[in-house]
């Protein structure tokens, strides 16, 4: 793979804020996020203000992920409670999956099954903030979505590789583009200037131990995306669960007992997280 | 326990989880038995899926926790990983992890039907202990009625007569 393909590649993905998709509402939040006296109030209210984009946002923070259904019932009161850097997540996640409504509804369902087990896992660990494990979990193929807007033709020759060769489909990336989605996560991560701990779980949720500097929140997202595979829930691209590290594991202190503590949880989550399409 | 969608409820299935409205109000609490005036309020609420307990309704896809569907995909998940050790390991715990859930879920569903079987039995011996009861109480009644004529309408004056006094 010559460097002047990847370049244009990656000029391509990075393209992506000329999506119809992304609101106006992001920059604006993304703008008022660096002022550094920027209320709760002004955020809420910018969100507010695109209807469809806060009925999202409250759909998502009202779903199981979060641990308390039904209860959210403004955007403020969401900010509050969950921060700007999930809801900052939320918008971005709601937003770029909303183009693909039809045809990668499969890869929504995983993303929220691996958001709901990373969830689950940082609050077991006793982690702080799980919401933002859970963005992370959200966000972590963000990488293919991105990839398969921008880059059609590209998305249909791994789709027919993974058919044909029966290969995960990051390996499939990689034959075809040079790299695979989490490289993609990273210069989204970059690009949308998104929290170093969400970048770090979006770009390393398949190589863990390379994190830098937030390894825990890789490990987390790695472990959450093995979950949401072996359940299929949802699909990521191809029937294959990933390599489970066993560094990764050894990281966040899990043994054999808290691994069938999180297996137990999963499966009663998994059942009541039935129906959480965007709508 | 199962969720499903509430145009698959009928009566007589029994709630496994609270029913709550998109406020997080409760409407209806775990365990209770579903009526239809309780399934029609579902209905103006806007209620739009329920648990229940067992399984009723065969809804073909399971939403991703049907034990038996995972345990059986396992080894077609894990195929690429036969070399690995780690990830062998990690396949066999998943077995008997499922296994066992399988088999406790068997268990439990088992006790959950004799529980409901004794209920019954239960129940049917008692309204035979009623009827027998109510024969047996009948029984001096009918017999009784000839001689006991007189003695009635006394008690009932002398209950009658005081309360009329109360007034």
């Amino acid at each position: 793979m010559s460097d002047d393909l990847r370049t244009t590649y990656k000029g391509r993905l990075l393209a992506v804020k000329d999506l119809p998709t992304l609101p106006t509402a992001l920059q604006e939040v993304s703008r008022l996020l660096e002022l550094p006296n920027t209320t709760t109030d002004q955020v809420a209210k910018v969100i507010s203000f695109d209807q469809v984009l806060a009925a999202k946002v409250l759909k998502m923070v009202n779903s199981p992920i979060y641990g308390f259904p039904g209860r959210i019932g403004t955007v403020k009161h969401a900010l509050v409670l969950l921060g700007f850097n999930v809801i900052r997540g939320l918008i971005i996640s709601t937003s770029v999956y909303d183009d693909m409504n039809r045809a990668m509804r499969g890869l929504w369902d995983h993303s929220v099954g691996c958001s709901l087990a990373c969830g689950e896992l940082a609050r077991a660990l006793g982690m702080k903030d799980p919401e933002e494990y859970a963005v992370a979990g959200l966000l972590h193929d963000l990488g293919k979505v991105v990839s398969a807007l921008q880059l059609p033709e590209a998305k249909a020759r791994v789709d027919a590789l993974v058919q044909e060769q029966d290969l995960p489909y990051i390996d499939a990336e990689t034959q075809v583009l040079g790299f695979g989605h989490d490289r993609i996560n990273a210069w989204l991560a970059e690009h949308w200037n998104l929290p170093p701990a969400i970048r770090e779980g979006m770009a390393f949720h398949h190589k863990p131990m390379g994190a830098r500097i937030y390894p825990q929140m890789a490990c987390v997202v790695h472990v959450g995306n093995f979950m949401a595979r072996l359940f299929e829930y949802g699909s990521g691209g191809d029937d294959n669960v990933p390599q489970l590290s066993p560094h990764a594991l050894k990281l966040l202190g899990m043994n054999q007992s808290s691994l069938e503590a999180l297996l137990d949880t999963l499966c009663e989550k998994f059942a009541d997280a039935g129906e959480l399409g965007f709508a | 326990m199962q969720k499903i969608p509430l145009d698959l409820a009928t009566p007589g299935m029994k709630l496994a989880k609270p029913v709550t409205k998109s406020d997080g109000l409760v409407l209806v609490g775990a365990g209770v038995e579903l009526t239809t005036t309780i399934l029609s309020r579902f209905r103006a609420s806007g209620v739009q899926a329920l648990t229940v307990q067992g399984r009723p309704v065969d809804l073909g896809d399971d939403g991703g926790n049907d034990l038996e569907r995972i345990a059986g995909r396992l080894d077609h998940l894990f195929r690429k990983h036969g070399q690995d050790r780690f990830m062998v390991t990690l396949r066999n715990m998943l077995r008997r992890f499922f296994a066992e859930r399988i088999a406790a879920a068997r268990a439990a569903e088992e006790a959950e039907a004799a529980a409901l079987a004794a209920a019954a039995e239960a129940a049917r011996e008692e309204a035979e202990a009623l009827a027998a009861q109510n024969r047996i109480s009948l029984v001096p009644l009918v017999d009784d009625e000839p001689e006991g004529v007189p003695a009635r309408p006394e008690l009932s004056d002398g209950n009658g007569a005081p309360r009329e006094n109360g007034r």
